[in-house]
């Protein structure tokens, strides 16, 4: 172990480091022991039995789906919002910024039974969509509402700080090479950011594939519509076991699929 | 000629400038920080909206409030180097270089062959296809400058282009830029806070202190007749403001009055040469008409070889003196002691 500290403060820097490796690792196996716990309760056989059964490839279904939407909504509204955000100062700024922190600090379970209210049977808004024909609890649509509620906001910080870290007068020198804002924004502004764009993406896809609090209560548990995966591994793990362990590793492996990738062409690129 | 008068004001600073270059010709600009110098190239640029004024070459008008003309960037003939230089740093050199000609939508032989002549003659034929992020600050900086003179500017506008560079690059650089003013007819205005490089680079200086130009001149004007004690002092010359007696050979300063040689009028600066000052320990009986009492407040070197030292004395007026280190050494003269100033009346130069 090299530092200018230990350089510096020599004995008691040593002693430190050793008191916080301890620390470190104690920390680290704590945080590691669901993975443990997955990779004990793995057989590979029992594995492939399981997914070959209807009941998982239908919650994956359900979740892939949704929650590319809900991706995909994030990031054609959190683009704009974050790009405002960082570039301009307007009246109201500071309470947006702390209202989109909201759902990091809210309990799901709470905006789910939030999100039913509003749209539920005795409030104007949900007799209103009744009305003009869209069904929202209990449906898919309720599904991305949840989703979106809890994920977004891992976009928009992580694009909002990159655009912070952008040098304002790169977008000036792009200004005065005749390009237009357009251009600007597409040849500049995107490709610096675009690293953070792909990270604030595979985080809130994660997020969003894993939400159970919110759509508990706000979807429902309808297999084959609104029964996501984790909402599955608890139905089914009170009947089959080592289905819903096969279902918990689809849902960890597909979470962490476009994190590693992602992690893989940016270390490619370098 | 390129003629632009701009009045600015934004959070309590104010800016009022007018100025003229002709074809071919260097302006630098000489300033302190936070005198403006930077706004005033991001105005003529369009990257910030003056509040009154206009900008023209010859008489093609890019800006006049007046009659509600207001140029955007793209359609003035202008070329601005940032002084971090700004370089898109996810892109190739290359992608740098050419990253205008593609915005103004020309064709890809006319790219192909202006990106050929600015890589060849800014040397960068062997990094083009390197990521720009990964240029030494030379490097960058020749970046810098050629993907803007590749849109053919009239006007080249660089804010001190100069501050982060070795001497070796600087003075390549120095010969790229005369080449393409030759070449382009180009007219250029230089942002500096170093005095030496306003005189090696520009034909024609101005200084600019909070927000206003307070001498504008050739470099001969400025430095054979400052009108500034700032650039006085810059250049190391006594200069006075003030006017001379009706019917005496007499010139009366703010400070104190110094005798001349003749009976002048119209003259409001009275120059003197430090070097025709000389400084006694007692009052001196020469034949020089001017004799200052005052206290020494500052003696230093006037080059890295330490021959000169520059005395400054708070007499009425307060003067500065140049002598050899060896005949200050012989006076055995230190800081706060009482000394004697002396200078003929021929030494003071009127206009």
């Amino acid at each position: 172990m090299n530092s200018l500290l230990s350089h510096t403060f020599g004995k008691s820097a040593s002693y430190t480091v050793a008191i916080f490796c301890t620390c470190g690792l104690i920390l680290l196996l704590l945080m590691l022991l669901p993975l443990f716990g997955l990779i004990i309760g793995f057989h590979p056989k029992l594995f492939l039995a399981s997914l070959q059964k209807f009941v998982v490839w239908q919650a994956f279904l359900v979740s892939i789906k949704t929650t590319l939407i809900s991706v995909l909504i994030i990031l054609l509204f959190g683009f704009p919002l974050s790009y405002l955000l960082s570039f301009y100062n307007f009246l109201g700024k500071g309470t947006i910024l702390t209202l989109l922190e909201l759902p990091l600090v809210f309990p799901p379970i709470v905006g789910g039974l939030g999100l039913l209210i509003f749209f539920g049977r005795g409030s104007t808004f949900g007799i209103f969509f009744k009305n003009i024909g869209i069904n929202v609890p209990f449906t898919p649509l309720a599904l991305v509402f949840v989703q979106i509620f809890i994920a977004a906001p891992f976009f928009i910080f992580t694009v909002k700080s990159a655009m912070d870290q952008v040098d304002r007068e790169c977008l000036l020198a792009s200004a005065s090479l005749k390009a237009s804002l357009p251009a600007t924004l597409l040849f500049v502004l995107i490709p610096m950011v675009f690293p953070a764009i792909l990270s604030g993406l595979t985080a809130s896809f994660a997020k969003a594939l894993g939400e159970l609090g919110a759509s508990l209560i706000f979807a429902g548990n309808f297999p084959g519509v609104t029964q996501s995966m984790p909402l599955a591994i608890y139905i089914i793990l009170q009947s089959n076991f080592d289905d819903a362990i096969a279902l918990s590793m689809l849902l960890v492996v597909t979470a962490f699929l476009p994190l590693s990738l992602l992690k893989l062409t940016i270390t490619r690129k370098k | 000629m390129f003629k632009c008068k701009l009045g600015f004001l934004r959070d309590n600073f104010k800016l009022d400038v007018k100025l003229s270059l002709p074809r071919q010709k260097t302006l630098a600009v000489i300033g302190e920080n936070g005198s403006g110098k930077t706004t005033l190239v991001w105005l003529i640029m369009g990257l910030l909206k003056p509040n009154t004024g206009f900008i023209a070459i010859d008489n093609e008008f890019y800006v006049d409030l007046a009659r509600g003309i207001y140029s955007p960037i793209k359609k003035r003939p202008f070329g601005l180097v940032f002084q971090h230089y700004s370089l898109f740093s996810h892109l190739s050199v290359r992608e740098n270089l050419i990253f205008g000609l593609k915005r103004l939508r020309l064709s890809k032989k006319e790219i192909e062959h202006r990106s050929c002549i600015f890589t060849e003659r800014f040397g960068l034929k062997d990094l083009l296809h390197r990521p720009s992020s990964t240029l030494s600050g030379g490097q960058k900086q020749r970046l810098a400058i050629a993907r803007t003179l590749i849109l053919k500017p009239k006007l080249m506008l660089l804010d001190e282009p100069f501050a982060a560079i070795d001497q070796q690059t600087k003075t390549e650089l120095m010969s790229s830029l005369n080449y393409f003013r030759d070449d382009m007819s180009l007219m250029t205005i230089i942002i500096t806070h170093n005095f030496l490089e306003a005189l090696t680079l520009g034909d024609m200086i101005a200084v600019m202190d909070s927000g206003i130009l307070l001498e504008v001149g050739t470099k001969e004007e400025l430095l054979s007749r400052p009108k500034t004690e700032y650039v006085a002092h810059l250049i190391g010359l006594n200069l006075f403001k003030g006017s001379p007696a009706q019917n005496a050979p007499i010139f009366h300063t703010d400070l104190g009055s110094i005798v001349t040689a003749g009976i002048a009028k119209n003259k409001h600066y009275a120059l003197i040469n430090p070097r025709e000052i000389t400084i006694h320990l007692k009052r001196p009986d020469s034949s020089a008409l001017n004799v200052l009492e005052g206290y020494i407040t500052n003696i230093s070197p006037l080059d890295h070889r330490g021959e000169l030292v520059r005395i400054s004395i708070s007499s009425s007026p307060p003067v500065v003196s140049e002598l050899t280190t060896i005949s200050a050494n012989a006076l055995n003269i230190t800081v706060g002691q009482k000394v004697f100033a002396s200078f003929k009346a021929a030494s003071v130069n009127l206009y």
